[in-house]
């Protein structure tokens, strides 16, 4: 009933107000069904104050119309089900984006890959993944919008699926590009795959940030439902195992929450760093993590450090993300980047030359996901000045993002951030000094300053205390062997180039 | 948009101008910027767009109409400028995730907020894998964001990245003066470059200084003059 009378208000109310107003504020609403009367809720106090401040005249005028005499209250969500408004399809709009309670695997796949909303690297992403963004609990009747019916997994070979597994399909690993940086997780994910449940579990994926964790872990995914269309694996974002509990909590239904995520074969918690401080949620996590591998169920996880390095988790939780296999993804190397450059551009139709993807990948050496942006920005100059992809276009196209670059990585930024590291003084890195605790860090310093910057070798003599060219040059060999052999050196050159480029 | 529009009473939305148009941006040097981003509009292409550039480039106004025509594309999208609704904190973006665009604009407002930014994450998550469009606006590329979550720094490095640069003087008048034309005032280029000096060149502002001149000079049936402009503003 108020349902309604809250579609009659609605459509009223969108004839009568700019979109931008009536998308803003209005759309979000959602009728409190099991109220009585005519009670919006609205998703955030935000948006309740506004309404209340500057629509709720004008709605109750509008009910009014409609024959509703009663005063109208609005409140805000708290574990109540969302529905109603959300369904309202505006008339004109033709994407195919859904509202989010129901949009079910199936049509969420739709929607990514929907011609109004193609991205152009919407097919296998190096390191994007896909968030679970909708609840998972389709086991529990209360948590589940009632207008939804029992969810089927995307494609026919997981048709007996009976959860949403969210697992985004673009993410194998055929897509995923190897390098030496991600060998040892790739190899170790595959082991997973072909051996759910077994040695490896949990699989605990780390590593900074865009560097392909979530490609890996959704990999893992798709190839267990690949081998066995029945299995129940879920893959979701810590935020949303969070949210889910809570909202079990809210609506009484904790039982089926720990049912349901206690029957899953396979559950994949991306960025398990939010967890942090978050106790109630660790609590439940800790039994349901338990609970899974007792059962031979896997686990996967990813973070963005080593779990004994998560701040504010609990000691019992770091201790048993050690118990499986703990792997990390390293910032891809100038050959991976190239390959991932090449291997993108290939997915949004594009001649990328090689050595204009070399020079992209020199220049940007953080993570993929500004690579993806570089990239993008040199595609969409392409397209619109209708220009052949070169080296000199590429460098034309990213020259405010070069410029920002250099000028962040400067040989003085360098040499304060190698000082900081090794706990030396900048001034350490100019002296005459050649005790190996301030030569080493000085040779590393001058290879970075190599690598990471446009200065000739004289330049950088100069800037450490005038020393000449020959010895940066020593230094730079020095140290390009050091990573070879010295494991120490390997790790510590690594930290500071990810230090120094995000 | 539609055409029928609520009763006065009803304050309109805040800081929104839904007059916001392409048509209305002189791009000059950002020509090829404002191009690359219509055509991410039209193809749709792509999830992410981040424009920024010092204040007074019209990044603001830009995304303003980006948005209205998204909407004209049959899409619903709104404009949320961080500056307005920073204090209601991050559950300002809750159930924004419904629209098919968002574009947030003042970005550099969270740099030292991590629930902000951690907000604008999950959020982020939520619009990019239902396939929404995010737009971002403010003042320093995702690079130079001061951001304490990596996460999203590198998040907001993944998309369509476009920087605006400020106008030359020169530039600046044309504007002035374009701006007046199309708004059925004549005014010279004296007169523009005088506007501009005591605007001290925020251009924002301008427009809203347009209203009162082209309301007094329709009244007075004067012509727009140094003294007439003096006269009118209270200068």
């Amino acid at each position: 009933m108020q349902d309604a009378l809250w579609q009659q208000c609605l459509e009223q109310l969108r004839s009568e107000l700019p979109s931008h107003q009536f998308n803003t504020w209005l759309r979000p609403l959602s009728v409190d069904a099991d109220a009585n009367g005519l009670v919006l809720l609205a998703p955030n106090r935000f948006i309740a104050n506004w309404v209340k401040d500057k629509y709720r005249k004008r709605i109750e005028t509008v009910a009014e119309q409609f024959g509703y005499q009663d005063t109208i209250a609005i409140e805000i969500i708290s574990g109540k089900p969302r529905r109603a408004a959300r369904t309202v399809e505006a008339p004109k709009r033709t994407a195919a984006a859904k509202p989010a309670e129901v949009v079910t695997a199936q049509t969420r796949s739709v929607a990514v890959n929907s011609p109004r909303h193609r991205d152009l690297f919407d097919t296998p992403s190096a390191n994007e993944g896909a968030v679970a963004n909708q609840p998972v609990i389709d086991d529990v009747p209360q948590a589940k919008p009632k207008d939804v019916s029992v969810v089927q997994t995307t494609g026919s070979k997981r048709g007996r699926n009976k959860v949403q597994s969210y697992l985004n399909p673009t993410f194998t690993f055929k897509s995923f590009v190897e390098g030496k940086s991600n060998q040892l997780a790739l190899a170790a994910s595959q082991q997973v795959a072909e051996n759910s449940g077994g040695a490896y579990n949990p699989l605990f994926i780390y590593g900074g940030v865009g560097l392909g964790k979530t490609h890996l872990m959704q990999a893992i995914g798709n190839e267990i439902v690949e081998q066995n269309p029945s299995a129940k694996v879920v893959y979701l974002h810590s935020e949303r195992f969070v949210a889910d509990m809570v909202k079990a909590l809210q609506l009484n239904a904790i039982a089926e929450f720990k049912k349901f995520y206690r029957s899953l074969d396979a559950l994949l918690i991306d960025d398990i760093q939010f967890f942090a401080k978050k106790d109630r949620s660790q609590e439940e996590f800790f039994h349901t993590f338990n609970a899974l591998l007792e059962g031979n169920q896997q686990v996967i996880l990813t973070c963005d450090r080593f779990p004994k390095e998560i701040d504010g988790l609990e000691d019992r939780l770091k201790s048993r993300f050690g118990w499986g296999l703990t792997v990390s993804v390293e910032p891809p190397d100038l050959e991976t980047r190239v390959a991932i450059l090449m291997k993108k551009a290939e997915q949004a139709k594009i001649n990328l030359p090689a050595d204009a993807a070399f020079f992209i990948a020199q220049r940007i050496r953080s993570n993929v996901r500004e690579l993806e942006g570089a990239l993008k920005r040199v595609i969409a100059n392409s397209q619109f000045t209708g220009s052949a992809i070169n080296t000199s276009f590429v460098k034309e196209s990213l020259k405010d993002l070069l410029a920002l670059q250099d000028k962040q990585v400067s040989i003085e930024n360098i040499q304060r951030t190698v000082a900081e590291y090794f706990k030396i003084k900048i001034s350490d890195l100019y002296s005459k000094r050649r005790s190996r605790s301030i030569a080493r860090p000085r040779q590393v310093a001058m290879a970075l300053s190599k690598e990471l910057t446009q200065h000739s070798l004289p330049e950088i003599g100069d800037a450490f205390g005038g020393r000449d060219h020959t010895t940066v040059l020593h230094a730079c060999r020095k140290v390009k062997e050091l990573r070879e052999t010295n494991q120490d050196i390997r790790e510590d050159y690594s930290n500071l180039l990810r230090t120094l480029t995000t | 948009m539609s055409s029928g529009r609520i009763s006065p009473q009803i304050p309109l939305h805040m800081s929104f101008r839904e007059d916001a148009v392409f048509e209305d941006y002189l791009p000059g040097q950002n020509a090829v910027a404002v191009g690359m981003l219509r055509q991410s509009l039209a193809n749709l292409s792509e999830h992410l767009v981040f424009l920024w550039g010092a204040k007074g480039c019209g990044v603001s106004h830009l995304l303003q109409a980006s948005v209205n025509d998204l909407q004209l594309q049959g899409l619903d999208a709104a404009y949320l400028p961080l500056s307005e609704c920073y204090d209601f904190g991050p559950e300002a973006l809750e159930g924004l995730d419904v629209l098919d665009a968002v574009a947030i604009d003042d970005i550099d407002m969270i740099a030292d907020n991590p629930e902000w930014a951690e907000g604008l994450f999950h959020f982020y998550n939520r619009m990019r894998d239902s396939g929404r469009l995010i737009l971002v606006g403010g003042q320093c590329s995702p690079l130079q964001m001061t951001l304490t979550l990596a996460d999203l720094k590198s998040r907001l490095s993944s998309g369509l990245t476009l920087q605006l640069v400020a106008m030359s003087d020169e530039e600046r008048t044309d504007w002035v003066v374009w701006k007046g034309r199309k708004r059925g005032l004549v005014i010279e280029r004296d007169v523009a470059e005088f506007l501009i000096l005591r605007h001290n060149q925020n251009m924002h502002e301008m427009v809203n200084t347009f209203d009162l001149l082209d309301e007094a000079s329709l009244a007075e049936q004067r012509r727009l003059t140094i003294p007439f402009v003096k006269q009118v503003l209270g200068w």
